[in-house]
């Protein structure tokens, strides 16, 4: 099964500048996900760079990495869950751990983050994944885990919950 | 202070408005979250929420100029840990308190942060750094 950067739409709110997969090569709901997203030098994070930076200051910033990995990570839940008839919930970015970073990213590069399904709570779900470009692993994603909301539970302002 | 990040690397966003601290134990960084981000059209429609992977990265950036502050330069190897607690939101004053170990033997920079909004805890952050470019001066702790 693949998915449309359109169907991408239809399970993630993100929307530009931040909705970061571009497209899913396979997904096997409930399990895992191939996904992509491509780096262009027309990304709003390198735009502001002056003429004198060097090289290693067009490095995709990782916090961007990880938040493309953890959109992708999230379809296989999401999908899942339309499958399931069960909309209305929403996904948080709750925790992570042990994300070790092995090489940069690129203009030009396109990363696939390969992520899997590796435990369903009933109020969270725990990924697990990497994040390849070409034959390099630039990213092992120990823990990733995303809190499941309902709207109308309140979400604010509250000490204990995880958020993002 | 008057202390900003002067390195030219690639960021989603300008993490850091004020750093009201910077001596040898670390860094505590100040971000003021405007409703006019560009980002906040995009997470999310009718319901911005300051992304989660951002304070992430106001604490890289604090990081950052750490350790630009005693001639160094780092890379982020390991997101070791990161927990959110509660959601930022337009309006709200982020401040990032990071602890920062420099261990010269083994090359590494070590950086454990507290993230708050006033007196709510937003978000605990620990990152490892590899260094690419010893400190000039190091941080000593006498």
């Amino acid at each position: 099964m693949i998915l449309s950067h359109a169907e991408i739409k239809t399970v993630l709110p993100h929307r530009y500048p931040m909705l970061l997969v571009d497209a899913v090569r396979s997904i096997e709901p409930g399990q895992s996900i191939v996904a992509i997203k491509n780096v262009t030098g027309n990304e709003p994070c390198f735009a502001g760079l002056s003429e004198m930076a060097e090289p290693y200051g067009y490095a995709y910033p990782r916090s961007l990495i990880i938040e493309s990995f953890g959109q992708a990570a999230s379809i296989i839940y999401t999908l899942r869950r339309q499958e399931a008839s069960d909309f209305g919930a929403v996904m948080l970015f709750g925790s992570a751990r042990n994300c070790r970073f092995h090489g940069d990213v690129f203009p030009g590069d396109t990363m696939e983050h390969r992520a899997r399904l590796e435990r369903k709570l009933s109020d969270a779900a725990i990924f697990a994944g990497e994040v390849w470009v070409d034959d390099r692993r630039v990213v092992e994603v120990g823990q990733f885990i995303v809190a499941i909301r309902r709207p109308a539970a309140p979400s604010t302002n509250s000490a204990s919950l995880p958020a993002q | 202070m008057n202390i900003k990040p002067s390195c030219d690397v690639a960021a989603p966003l300008m993490a850091i408005d004020e750093v009201v601290r910077i001596d040898t134990f670390g860094i505590t960084a100040k971000k003021t979250i405007s409703a006019s981000e560009p980002f906040f059209s995009g997470h999310f429609p009718k319901y911005p929420i300051f992304p989660g992977v951002f304070i992430i990265e106001v604490v890289n950036q604090a990081a950052i100029c750490y350790a630009t502050n005693y001639g160094g330069r780092v890379s982020m190897t390991e997101l070791r840990s990161v927990r959110f607690f509660s959601q930022v939101l337009p309006g709200d004053v982020l401040e990032c308190d990071c602890h920062c170990v420099v261990s010269p033997e083994a090359e590494l920079l070590t950086v454990d942060a507290l993230c708050r909004c006033e007196s709510r805890r937003v978000a605990s952050v620990k990152l490892t750094y590899r260094m690419e470019k010893p400190f000039d001066s190091q941080p000593r702790r006498d």
